[in-house]
């Protein structure tokens, strides 16, 4: 038994490359003869080689787990960085059909927009409020609400001095006519003289007209900032009349002519 | 973030030798980045799923390594070549083990290989290895660890000294050689595995 445990002992040293020259040549001698020692060194050559085995079995289980893992998170990043690509890709798409649609109606809106047209989608005709009550109504005004304007405009001619309100259904009326000029003319007086008197009677209504006779008058760099300053302020008669859509029009136009 | 490296045949070749592990660790990692995608999608498509895949691949990378590592390898045909030719037989095995491959499949592939590459040992050799798994998982925890440092990861006996718990190198030396005798054993308790070890021996 000691002698077996001797023999396994130098054959262990021998396979660990730990005998001397001489050693080694005695061992090599020794184990052409011993049959039992030849057996033995191949048993022992065997269990090193399943100690390697396994050693490289797990070695390589061990990077499989690190590489699955690292895979795994590769392809959640390239997924994700995918699905941003796609949503940046689907994004520039759908900005990019915007951008078409805008800019043909852009185009379109250029290419069609009229003075007159522009003016059409905003004018509602002066409707003058029935005093009830009132015993006399002034001739203008009766004319007026008849919606004669050539005989308002006739009377208004008469007049030696017309009130505020006179020069402003007079202006109304000359604008309906298509006579802009007098209309901008008797509409800037009933301006001018509110301002005077420090008064505001029809003073909004008469901005509004205005701003439309210079419109139609093709006088659109005139009649831009007064439609800017009604829709801007939200307390003026007209304010709900002068959306920023009209602005966007008039600047259009501005362009344009 | 660690560089990843391209490597030729032959650079791979030279890395699997080395007997400095992190070469071979970044020689293992190259393999996986590049061909375990491909072998997993032949895997996949032919009855197996990604975990069928993974043991396969990593059965192959055995073969390989070990293979590389006798100095066996002889670079009849690429590495990729060789990887899927081992991976498909590893495969077409398993899927004959479990009942689940056609007939007429196995033959076909079986001709092929015979006219490409013979690697019919490894299979028989993957059978080995997987028995020397579960003898070597009997011996105790400590001989395991100091015959694996000292036979796989090359470490000089003061070098293991320093992870165990022996006094003395003289100590650890007779421990050593009582755990390979103890393997040993193990080993020839079990004659049919003994006999197919050193089959594999006889072929290296």
């Amino acid at each position: 038994m000691n002698n077996n445990n001797t023999n396994s002992d130098i054959l262990i040293q021998y396979l660990d490359n730990e005998l001397s020259l001489e050693e080694k040549t005695n061992l090599e001698n020794q184990l052409k003869h011993d049959f039992v020692m030849q057996h033995e060194l191949e048993n022992l050559t065997l269990a090193k080689s399943a100690i390697k085995t396994y050693g490289l079995k797990k070695h390589v289980a061990f990077i499989h787990t690190e590489m699955m893992n690292e895979m795994v998170v590769e392809k959640a990043s390239s997924i994700q960085q995918s699905m941003v690509r796609r949503m940046v890709k689907i994004s520039m798409k759908v900005a990019a059909a915007v951008f078409i649609v805008m800019l043909g109606l852009g185009v379109y809106q250029y290419s069609t927009i009229t003075p007159d047209k522009v003016f059409a989608s905003n004018y509602k005709p002066y409707t003058l409020s029935v005093n009830r009550g009132a015993i006399e109504t002034n001739v203008m005004e009766k004319l007026f609400q008849e919606k004669n304007y050539i005989a308002v405009i006739s009377q208004f001619e008469t007049l030696k001095e017309a009130s505020l309100k006179e020069n402003f259904l007079a202006g109304v009326a000359y604008m309906e006519t298509k006579n802009y000029k007098n209309a901008i003319t008797v509409l800037n007086n009933v301006l001018s003289k509110n301002a005077f008197d420090k008064t505001s009677i029809l003073n909004d209504d008469a901005e509004y007209f205005l701003a439309l006779s210079y419109l139609k008058n093709n006088g659109i760099k005139l009649a831009t900032p007064i439609f800017e300053m009604i829709n801007k302020n939200t307390n003026h008669l007209y304010n709900d009349k002068v959306s920023n859509a009209f602005i966007r029009n008039l600047k259009i136009l501005d362009w344009k002519y | 973030m660690e560089i990843v490296r391209k490597y030729s045949d032959s650079e791979l070749i030279e890395a699997i030798k080395s007997l400095q592990k992190t070469d071979l660790d970044k020689a293992i990692k190259y393999i996986y980045r590049e061909y375990f995608d491909m072998l997993k999608i032949y895997t996949c498509q032919n009855s197996g799923n990604e975990e069928d895949a993974q043991d396969v691949f990593q059965e192959v990378l055995v073969a390989f390594i070990d293979l590389v590592q006798k100095d066996k390898f002889r670079g009849e045909s690429s590495i990729k070549t060789f990887l899927f030719t081992v991976n498909r037989n590893i495969w077409l095995n398993e899927l004959k083990k479990r009942g689940k491959a056609e007939k007429r499949n196995i033959i076909f592939e079986n001709e092929k290989d015979g006219a490409m590459l013979d690697v019919s040992h490894f299979i028989s050799q993957n059978e080995t290895r997987k028995q020397i798994l579960s003898i070597v998982d009997e011996l105790g925890e400590i001989c395991k660890k100091i015959l694996l440092t000292f036979y796989y990861e090359n470490l000089s006996m003061k070098e293991i000294l320093e992870q165990v718990d022996y006094e003395t190198e003289q100590a650890l030396r007779n421990k050593k050689s009582k755990c390979l005798k103890q393997l040993e054993q193990l080993l020839t308790a079990n004659p049919m595995m003994a006999k197919n070890l050193k089959t594999a021996l006889q072929y290296e």
